[in-house]
């Protein structure tokens, strides 16, 4: 698994680096930008006059010499306008399925039903033990991109898309395993509604060449996405030869989430970015949140006790229901390290980390800025209990870098590690505990809304 | 075998940024001249074909942009022909697609049809004749020359103009065929150049 992650960075790194990043920056990808020119023509006339009397008595009655002197002076005023639209159909972080009966029931990843609850011996780690699971297999995609395709005519909603990598996880052994980079997908979606959160069928056709050489012929019912959520179901078959070259025919059926993951519907494109629609309170890559225990550390902890919070993709989606304030989120991981205790044989630390922890709460707009406060108390269920409430004043000064000061309560109960990344990260006994704390928080690549900017409001105007 | 691997995984991206595109309806005319201009349109994309390097053909009636990226005073000329379901054409100045799409913004329209021909600043009528009317197979030449607050319009042999506008000279011409989805026009010999820089 790590190897596989090594090459599935290395390689896209790599053909940026060829490709140059100048022509395949992250923007001209993603935006398309237009430009209307203007040039406004002032025309003014200035008139002089110069009276020129001959000195001495000339009587009441005279000739006077005026000279008019009239400047004609044209000014010109060139301005440039930029418009700027959505280029791509879909842009994706991340997407995990887990996939059913692609090996027999107690050869499982054991991924779960998305595929990422992974046993936190195993998350992030190369060393899988099988296990007996209904949910077999997991498919991992990075970096997605759709970009349309007019083709047959121009039939509507195709596109052409690849992504970073793609990972399929048949079974717990990585002989079955099969991996992409950079495939290429071509994808048909065939609208069931076509408002936010958008329905469709999804018909695809995936070919791999490197590693792994293959065809993914898919189909999938999409819901989504609305704060880059999405939710698939997926059928389809794999044909391919895996990374250890074997040979395979796998039809598979699958239940998958993607976080970040922005569809757009082709009508959209022609809307500027200022004005579409957004569902969303707050969607970011990364919130980090360094914080200074109030109470809840132990004796003998390091001092002062200072521990932090990592919120890796957190999403909070406004819901239509006391002016838009009540929201509900989730993260793809949430991590919390409280607190580094000295003990004599081995530390211990005040660990606890969630995958797709659920969060509600309260959103307070201060007027139309991006100054808020959201109160929250948010759950992680898997790997073990987790649970937060806290406040955070948000104060989105600095585009995609809003900062926050945060206070809260987080209890944890707790869980065992043996073995795998987190033990080695970790490299201490996990306690579990029980909190409060001040912090500050710094949202990276991440938007704060305002409240004119959410849909609902849009509708009222 | 892997370095044909290797090739294709290397030109996966590339083909996906380029075969996919938000927007195909533009193309450009005349690219191999120190004037190109853009052409872009609304509508199906079949809608309007590049003839050659001069001249394009519009079916139906979509919103046709020939803009000059690099100047907005310019001196425009081309060659009308359409077929019978054609009733006229429309040809806005002095504004952009999007300013007229969204804001209203009609700038300066010559109306060149059935009927006559009509040149209009917003409300204000510029220009009204009967005797110069689309007809249709006959070819007419139509030329533009926009130069600070003025305007000239020249419609065969007839030169109208100038007019003086509030309008702000833009980039962009707007063709825009009057008729069913059955009309048809060539817009042929569409050259261009700037008057001022």
């Amino acid at each position: 698994m790590t190897q596989r992650a090594l090459v599935l960075l290395a390689l896209p790194i790599a053909v940026l680096s060829i490709e140059g990043c100048s022509t395949l920056s992250l923007r001209a990808i993603l935006t398309r930008t237009e430009q209307d020119k203007y040039t406004i023509t002032v025309r003014d006339t200035t008139q002089q006059t110069t009276y020129r009397n001959a000195p001495g008595e000339r009587g009441i009655i005279y000739p006077s010499d005026r000279a008019i002197t009239a400047t004609r002076r044209i000014e010109q005023y060139d301005s440039t306008t930029e418009r700027h639209y959505p280029n791509f159909i879909r842009f994706g972080a991340f997407e995990t399925v887990g996939l059913l009966a692609t090996a027999s029931s107690d050869r499982g990843v054991g991924g779960g039903i998305f595929g990422i609850y992974l046993d936190p011996n195993e998350a992030f780690s190369s060393e899988i033990r099988p296990k007996s699971a209904l949910l077999t297999g997991s498919l991992y995609r990075f970096g997605i991109l759709e970009m349309p395709l007019y083709w047959f005519d121009d039939a509507p909603t195709w596109s052409v898309g690849t992504s970073l990598g793609e990972i399929f996880q048949l079974e717990a052994n990585n002989s079955r395993a099969v991996v992409g980079v950079f495939p290429l997908y071509i994808r048909k979606r065939f609208y069931l509604r076509e408002e936010i959160p958008y329905v469709a069928v999804t018909a695809a056709a995936g070919f791999g060449f490197l590693p792994s050489q293959y065809l993914n012929l898919a189909g999938s019912l999409d819901v989504g996405s609305i704060g880059g959520l999405n939710i698939r179901t997926y059928a389809g078959l794999l044909i391919a030869r895996s990374i250890e070259q074997q040979s395979l025919v796998q039809p598979y059926l699958g239940l998958g989430t993607s976080v970040l993951d922005f569809l757009n519907h082709p009508r959209e494109l022609r809307r500027q970015w200022d004005d579409h629609e957004h569902s969303s309170w707050n969607i970011g890559a990364l919130r980090l949140t360094p914080f200074l225990l109030l109470s809840g550390a132990p004796a003998n902890s390091q001092q002062p006790s200072i521990g932090f919070q990592l919120q890796v993709a957190p999403t909070t989606i406004a819901l239509p229901i006391a002016d838009n304030r009540i929201c509900a989120g989730v993260d793809l991981f949430n991590v919390v390290f409280a607190f580094r205790q000295k003990q004599t044989l081995q530390d211990a630390v005040g660990f606890g980390y969630g995958v797709l922890p659920l969060r509600i709460g309260y959103w307070l707009p201060f007027g139309d800025s991006r100054l808020t406060v959201e109160s929250f108390a948010m759950y992680s269920y898997f790997p073990h209990s987790m649970w937060q409430v806290a406040a955070t004043l948000h104060i989105g000064a600095l585009e995609w870098l809003p900062v926050g000061i945060s206070v809260g309560y987080i209890s944890s109960a707790g869980f065992t590690v043996n073995r795998g990344t987190i033990r080695d990260v970790v490299d201490a006994t996990i306690l579990g505990f029980d909190i409060a704390y001040l912090g500050i928080s710094i949202g990276i690549a991440e938007e704060l809304f305002r409240p004119s900017q959410l849909r609902y409001n849009r509708a009222v105007q | 075998m892997a370095v044909a691997l290797f090739l294709l995984t290397l030109a996966t991206p590339i083909a996906v940024w380029q075969l996919g595109t938000s927007d195909p309806f533009r193309f450009w005319l005349n690219e191999d001249t120190t004037v190109p201009l853009r052409v872009w349109y609304r509508g199906e994309r079949t809608a309007v074909v590049k003839e050659n390097s001069h001249s394009i053909r519009i079916h139906g009636t979509p919103r046709v942009v020939l803009a000059d990226p690099s100047h907005t005073q310019v001196r425009m000329a081309m060659v009308l022909s359409g077929g019978g379901a054609l009733e006229g054409i429309r040809i806005r100045m002095r504004t952009t697609e999007h300013n007229l799409s969204t804001k209203g913004d009609e700038g300066i329209a010559l109306i060149f049809d059935r009927t006559g021909t009509r040149i209009v600043d917003g409300s204000t009528l510029l220009v009204q004749t009967d005797t110069l009317r689309y007809e249709p197979s006959r070819s007419l030449r139509i030329a533009v020359e926009h130069e600070g607050m003025e305007s000239r319009i020249a419609i065969g042999c007839s030169v109208f103009g100038p007019f003086r506008t509030r309008h702000p000279a833009t980039s962009q011409t707007i063709i825009e065929p009057l008729g069913s989805a059955d009309a048809h026009v060539l817009v042929s010999d569409i050259v261009a150049e700037g008057v001022s820089p």
